[in-house]
């Protein structure tokens, strides 16, 4: 065999061999697409009525033009929306700016009582549109409803204006902001939790430690204070990158407001920032003690952080899919998946507080959730810590099959030292 | 009848279908340099596991100092102090903060953690270097300083798993002769090793051990009588199957 085949082979070998390798290049990229995959399904799925994914959606129309052209308006909505599964509710104007007004509708069109007769006579008419942001669908259905009814009257060498506004304010760029910490809150944890469980372990000072008269809830509780500290510290430095944030962003505004420039500046305010920080914090918490239950099941700090950064990709994406998104309009099995992985709630809380303005006491459901989760995590973690295997760091569970790839048998005498 | 420190009451212990110890019984004298012999994967370190309460015996009883372990492992561990193979150090601490830190652990205070701290320091050769990082340690000197971590606390039993392995000739020699120096000291000390001349050098007494089986006990005197060999080296060799292919 020649040189290269023999390296090559070996190296195929060794990856097959090892879990760690599997792991990241079998599971990482099939739980990337999975997630990708469901995203999409769940947003264009959605709108194939009859489709296992199908989610109906419901947009209010009025229209107050009992003319010509306005009957052709309202017959080219409808004809989209039956092309996008939403189901149209007309509701007289006093009515419909209600919903605006309520934030109940995330779609509402209005054909004015002028319009046929500004149509004919100046050759321009307006449809009014109020779309709500955090919706993906309402979105997408009202660049429908406006592409499909400009080349309508454009066919008919008409004009149409669409005044388009928007039902709530949606601080993206604070959203982004928060997205950007609560992500970096899942992993900011990793290098301590992983150096103080698994590097023990590693470097069996772990041993000698369990072999001191301590007991292992004194241990555990010791690295975790420890990693508390170490929370602390990282999210104050977060704070103080925060400020110099807010510092920078008032200075380019000029004095200019929060919300008066570019339909919400992304400064925080200080209950925007205090919601921002328990997130944060609480997925630190959250965070540290998954890892807690990631290292007891690796041999070494590679082994641990290879663990922590594929698994924690699932939660990462989830926690995409909350992000600046009408949490609503997701279909049932989707919105119980992401309930119930705790990482979803950090954006959930900031969202309900910062975009939809809801009741501090939701955000404080989401926050004891995620807080059980933590408490739940810390449990079993204990439990892991007093098995046998913290310290037993070899394979010594069983035989285990070897795989030959032609280069002979490994031997795999497993013993006992 | 010398006191006994460990007794080992016909231990197995079986991972999955591996038997790594098995019906092993012994007992091991306080103030002697008891040695437990063995080639790789012999049971060792899993005996040595057993004797400090990390596993549990499948099968048979461990008595320290009249404790059974794991039941009684935390009154037990007061009066333990090991070494483990391959173990390291907190590079990061000194020297001093190191056995500090593990003294602490102990319950020691005050001026008997420093004066403890001091004496292990002393005695394993390292109170120049004590204030330094533990990370800027050469490879025998931070084995140097795992034994003092093991003795900081001035335990009755002092478990020493493969001390010497990797280390140059005079780290070797210098941690012989720390040995025999804690067990003049009136402690006793359990060495595993697969190096026959730390054992041959230090063992008042020794067990060796092949597959997780007893196959000799005694002083090197006696089991040279017995098996009709000369040397360590040759006993070793005929009553050991190792790992040969």
């Amino acid at each position: 065999m020649r040189p290269w085949a023999v390296i090559a082979l070996k190296e195929i070998r060794e990856q097959l061999r090892s879990r760690k390798t599997l792991f990241t290049i079998i599971i990482t990229p099939a739980l990337i697409w999975l997630a990708v995959g469901f995203m999409h399904a769940i947003l264009f799925g959605a709108m194939v009525p009859g489709g296992p994914m199908t989610q109906p959606m419901d947009m209010h129309l009025t229209v107050e033009d009992k003319g010509e052209l306005g009957q052709l308006a309202r017959h080219v909505i409808y004809a989209v929306a039956a092309n996008m599964n939403v189901v149209v509710h007309e509701v007289p104007a006093p009515e419909g700016e209600e919903l605006v007004r309520e934030g109940d509708t995330v779609l509402y069109v209005r054909v004015p009582a002028n319009f046929t007769e500004a149509l004919v006579q100046q050759g321009v008419g307006t449809v009014e549109v109020w779309v709500d942001p955090t919706s993906v669908r309402a979105r997408a259905v009202a660049a429908a409803i406006e592409g499909a009814l400009r080349s309508t009257f454009e066919q008919r060498l008409r004009t149409l204006q669409v005044r388009e506004r928007l039902i709530r304010h949606v601080p993206f760029a604070l959203l982004m902001l928060s997205f950007m910490l609560v992500m970096s809150a899942m992993y900011g944890p990793m290098p301590v939790i992983t150096t103080s469980f698994a590097g023990e372990r590693e470097k069996k000072t772990l041993e000698v430690l369990l072999v001191t008269p301590v007991k292992r809830t004194s241990i555990l509780l010791g690295k975790l204070l420890a990693a508390g500290f170490a929370a602390v510290i990282y999210l104050a430095s977060n704070a103080v990158g925060l400020a110099a944030y807010n510092a920078i962003v008032a200075w380019a505004l000029a004095g200019a407001g929060v919300g008066e420039v570019g339909g919400g500046a992304p400064a925080l305010r200080p209950e925007q920032a205090l919601v921002v920080i328990s997130a944060a914090a609480l997925t630190v918490l959250l965070s540290s003690s998954l890892g807690v239950v990631i290292s007891c099941f690796a041999r070494s700090v590679k082994d641990a952080e290879t663990y922590y950064s594929t698994i924690f990709i699932v939660p990462i994406m989830m926690l995409a899919g909350t992000f600046a998104m009408r949490f609503e309009e997701l279909p049932l099995v989707m919105r119980l998946v992401l309930l119930a992985v705790p990482f979803t709630h950090a954006m959930l809380m900031i969202n309900n507080v910062v975009i939809y303005g809801r009741p501090w006491h939701t955000a404080l459901l989401n926050a004891l959730y995620m807080l059980a989760w933590a408490v739940g995590a810390l449990l079993v973690g204990a439990k892991l810590f007093e098995r046998e295997e913290i310290v037993e760091t070899r394979k010594v569970r069983g035989a285990r099959r070897r795989l030959s790839l032609g280069l002979g048998s490994s031997g795999g005498n497993a013993r006992a030292s | 009848m010398p006191e006994v420190v460990v007794k080992l009451e016909n231990v197995s212990k079986r991972f999955g279908h591996i038997l790594a110890v098995n019906g092993l019984s012994l007992d091991i004298y306080k103030g002697e340099v008891f040695g437990l012999l063995g080639p790789n994967g012999a049971g060792k370190t899993t005996t040595v596991r057993m004797i400090c309460g990390l596993l549990r015996p499948t099968s048979g009883r461990v008595f320290v100092l009249g404790y059974e372990m794991p039941k009684e492992a935390l009154r037990a561990r007061k009066h333990i102090g090991l070494l483990p193979q391959e173990s390291d150090v907190y590079e990061m601490l000194t020297g001093r903060e190191n056995l500090e830190y593990f003294g602490r652990l102990y319950g020691l205070e005050g001026e008997e953690l420093a004066r403890r701290v001091e004496e292990a320091l002393r005695l394993v050769g390292l109170l120049k270097r004590a204030d330094d990082r533990a990370g800027e340690y050469s490879g025998g000197m931070k084995r140097r300083l795992m034994v003092a971590r093991a003795i900081v606390h001035d335990p009755e039993l002092v478990i020493l798993d493969e001390p010497t392995m990797g280390l140059d000739i005079f780290a070797v020699r210098r941690i012989r002769r720390l040995i025999r120096r804690l067990a003049e000291g009136g402690r006793t000390v359990l060495l595993t090793t697969n190096d026959l001349e730390d054992a041959e050098r230090t063992c008042d007494r020794v067990a060796i051990i092949d597959r997780g089986r007893l196959v000799a006990l005694g002083t090197i005197k006696e089991l040279e009588e017995r098996f009709q060999e000369k040397g360590l080296e040759e006993l070793f060799v005929k009553l050991v199957e190792g790992e040969q292919e």
